[in-house]
């Protein structure tokens, strides 16, 4: 019921806002041009715009949705399955952690913008590989972080002095402690970096892609196309928006057991 | 029959001037249960952590049937009840319990007897968030019982729960030991708790020395001890030990 009502407060927020920034803009476009200005609706659309751009130019924008979804996922599922490697082996190999964890660090204090054109110079213009690397370059990073982490608290709790006591031996330890008490944190690392690598294929396909939502969100600015562009945007935003809760719902239903609220 | 001795038993952490245990020496038999008690920081978590070969001693020994403790830990026979029970959240009580066994990977253990013996009956497929703190603690003895050890520690098990869910614990944990006939070390914070189920307490101080073992009092009908006079009065004489320091 509690949960009920605040979705309902959401959902009435978002109606208003969208029927003040239709009515708003409404007003103001009119104003605009009875002073012989350019209305505003050039650079911003309004909400039915925006809805009948996506209705009736569905057969453009998700094929390339998809196709950037498709980028998304695999540069996720390759961050991802980087990041848990490496955080097997840095609990095996504490050089290697000593290694590994600096030099992530570094990576990530580049801002990812800079080096997408460099990639797209290794990879070739217009190649999925080069949107795909950008993708899991942003997905590694939270994924590593945040399984580095649960890595290094579940052994500094004191379920490792029964472990001691039982003479478990380090693979037993992350079979059956480890590996189990890091799901919690993946969820939350996946919350991040899901949306993270999708926002990463965008800005990839910004940068030199012969399609995807990225590559028709810069083509809608050049064309003027301004319910084209917000459309987009829109969609990325409500997909994201949509794998978090995938992800909550998985989360709630198979690992109910963490206990976990909201 | 088993028996365990520590023999000029020290340890200190960093400064070999600081020490947390000096020179202790104690030895007991199967079916003994010992309580530790003494003030917050005084070495008795330090003294039990030795016991299960947790910690190395910096200088004496401790003995298991003339051998070293390794040797019994090696073997799975500890038996250990931390402070906060350690369960882990994705197993339910039963896989919980199960989690020795499988590390060890013994077969035979009836697990659902081990279940009905700490009153979780048809509590088996609970996980830890749905348990109450004394459930959860039941749990924690339930598998620390799961390998029969032969030497059992538990660190304040009982310290954050209510007087009535302790008391009743209390019961079952020694109606359990006398079946199993384990060695008990138990550290407590509670002079109450020592005297009611112990056969020995080890008084501790905060400069680490280890100043006097005293006996239990005698246990012919548990249920009416508390109502004991030479209960009361066995509390202020450990009272009045303490107060000499």
């Amino acid at each position: 019921m509690k949960t009920k009502s605040k979705y309902l407060g959401l959902i009435i927020f978002l109606l208003l806002f969208l029927f003040l920034w239709q009515i708003g803009e409404g007003f103001f476009s009119s104003e605009m041009v009875s002073h012989g200005k350019t209305s505003i609706e050039v650079f911003v659309p309004t909400p039915k715009t925006i809805l009948k751009t996506i209705i009736f130019d569905a057969n453009i924008i998700f094929p390339e949705l998809f196709v950037t979804l498709y980028r998304a996922f695999v540069g996720f599922l390759f961050g991802s399955a980087l990041a848990i490697l490496f955080v097997f082996l840095m609990y095996f190999s504490p050089l290697l952690r000593s290694i590994v964890m600096p030099i992530a660090f570094a990576i990530n204090s580049f801002p990812i913008i800079g080096f997408s054109p460099l990639i797209i110079m290794i990879f070739g213009q217009g190649s999925s590989l080069s949107i795909i690397f950008v993708s899991a370059l942003i997905a590694y990073f939270p994924a590593l972080v945040s399984l580095e982490t649960a890595s290094r608290e579940i052994r500094s709790q004191s379920v490792m002095e029964l472990m001691k006591i039982l003479n478990a031996t380090r693979f037993q330890i992350l079979q059956k402690i480890i590996i189990p008490n890091s799901i919690p944190y993946f969820f939350i690392s996946a919350k991040l970096s899901l949306p993270a690598s999708i926002m990463g294929a965008v800005i990839g396909e910004w940068l030199g892609a012969n399609s995807g939502i990225g590559r028709l969100m810069i083509a809608s600015f050049y064309q003027l196309k301004p319910g084209l562009l917000y459309g987009s945007l829109l969609l990325v935003a409500i997909v994201s928006c949509s794998f978090i809760f995938i992800l909550n719902l998985l989360e709630k239903k198979y690992f109910f057991f963490w206990g976990n609220k909201d | 029959m088993n028996k365990i001795e520590i023999i000029n038993l020290s340890k200190y952490y960093k400064n070999p001037n600081d020490l947390v245990i000096d020179n202790f020496s104690f030895s007991c038999s199967e079916g003994d249960f010992v309580s530790i008690i003494g003030p917050s920081g005084c070495g008795k978590s330090t003294l039990l952590k030795i016991l299960g070969n947790i910690l190395e001693p910096s200088s004496g020994s401790v003995l298991f049937n003339d051998k070293d403790i390794p040797f019994l830990r090696k073997k799975s026979s500890i038996g250990w009840v931390p402070q906060f029970p350690t369960l882990l959240k994705n197993r339910n009580v039963f896989d919980n319990i199960n989690l020795p066994i499988e590390i060890a990977k013994k077969e035979g253990v009836d697990i659902y007897n081990l279940i009905d013996l700490v009153g979780l009956k048809n509590k088996e497929k609970l996980y830890p968030f749905e348990l109450s703190g004394g459930m959860k603690q039941r749990v924690a003895l339930a598998q620390s019982l799961a390998l029969s050890p032969q030497l059992l520690l538990m660190d304040e098990p009982f310290s954050a729960l209510d007087e009535i869910t302790r008391e009743s614990i209390q019961l079952d944990l020694l109606n359990i030991i006398k079946k199993s006939k384990t060695i008990t070390f138990f550290v407590t914070h509670s002079i109450e708790e020592a005297v009611f189920l112990s056969d020995y307490i080890i008084l501790m101080t905060r400069n680490g020395n280890i100043f006097k073992v005293i006996p239990g009092i005698k246990k012919d009908d548990l249920s009416r001890l508390r109502y004991r006079d030479y209960f009361y009065e066995n509390i202020k004489n450990i009272r009045n030990e303490f107060n000499f320091l």
